[in-house]
């Protein structure tokens, strides 16, 4: 293999390895699709429930294995997600299990998510920014890959 | 002379998290009274806020000491955002869960990460009785 095709196989598993989980309520299904579609074009890989997920496969393997493999979980914040009971089960896993976690929110304020004494703290202490914002954490992104990929090898 | 409560060979060092919401704080309270005498060390959190620092603190705590969680589920918890963050923390660490399921509309609408493991049905049962059954699925699940 030639240096040029090692350097290419090295970006692309790069960028198969830096996966972002994207939690979502099915109410926002069009929005996180096109929020999925800008992580990507970040040079990350996004784990999307409605788009990863086919027929017949293991749901629960599935999402599972996707939250152990990420390295950070994006929660679309809206009003169909505070009362969805699975996003919140995800959220817990992936805080269970020590990863960057960040919020997004789309049809609802910073105001109203800090004013309500049932949404748990660590949403409230992460930087709140609306999805009009998703470029700031986008551009956030981009960098944490360019960190992660230090190490590649030149020749 | 009051008879000791018999404890099973595997559980008798097993150490419970007892997730539920606060509204199911009486029968929380008396199931783990229940499990208690049964020999089983129980965490729960009572009737306490759970929105601030020392919630997640404690949550952080019982994820590093506990062997497995018990989970209530009412009709109000199995919307309750606590106690779904909490079955997901555990799950995400890759402890056990026994769901508990106290009415029908629980078990219907439980999240289905929690389908994965077996329940107890407690609809109609005293929390004396139901801790008897949560015991042996404890017993079970950390066979």
């Amino acid at each position: 293999m030639s240096t040029k095709d090692k350097n290419k196989h090295w970006r692309k598993n790069r960028r198969r390895r830096f996966l972002v989980f994207l939690s979502h309520s099915s109410k926002d299904d069009w929005v996180a699709r096109q929020l999925a579609r800008q992580i990507e074009h970040a040079r990350a890989s996004c784990f999307l429930d409605v788009i990863e997920l086919e027929g017949g496969d293991d749901f629960e393997r599935r999402i599972k294995a996707a939250l152990q493999e990420c390295l950070e979980l994006v929660v679309l914040i809206t009003p169909a997600v505070l009362d969805s009971r699975y996003v919140w089960v995800e959220l817990g896993a992936a805080w269970g299990q020590g990863k960057r976690i960040v919020p997004l929110l789309y049809g609802l304020t910073a105001a109203e998510i800090q004013a309500n004494p049932n949404i748990p703290v660590f949403v409230k202490r992460a930087t709140l920014r609306s999805l009009n914002e998703a470029d700031e954490y986008l551009n956030e992104l981009r960098a944490r890959i360019e960190k992660k990929g230090k190490g590649r090898p030149k020749k | 002379m009051r008879r000791k409560a018999k404890a099973g060979p595997r559980n008798d060092r097993a150490r419970v998290f007892l997730s539920h919401s606060v509204r199911d704080a009486r029968y929380a309270t008396a199931l783990t009274k229940a499990l208690s005498r049964r020999g089983l060390k129980v965490w729960s959190f009572g009737t306490s806020v759970r929105a601030g620092d020392s919630w997640l603190r404690q949550v952080d705590n019982a994820l590093r000491s506990v062997d497995l969680c018990v989970v209530l589920l009412s009709d109000e918890s199995v919307n309750s955002r606590s106690v779904n963050f909490e079955m997901g923390a555990m799950i995400g660490r890759g402890k056990k869960v026994v769901p508990v399921y106290l009415s029908p509309g629980a078990r219907r609408r439980a999240p289905a990460p929690i389908e994965a493991f077996q329940g107890v049905l407690a609809e109609h049962l005293t929390p004396v009785v139901a801790a008897e059954k949560v015991a042996r699925a404890i017993e079970r699940a950390a066979a």
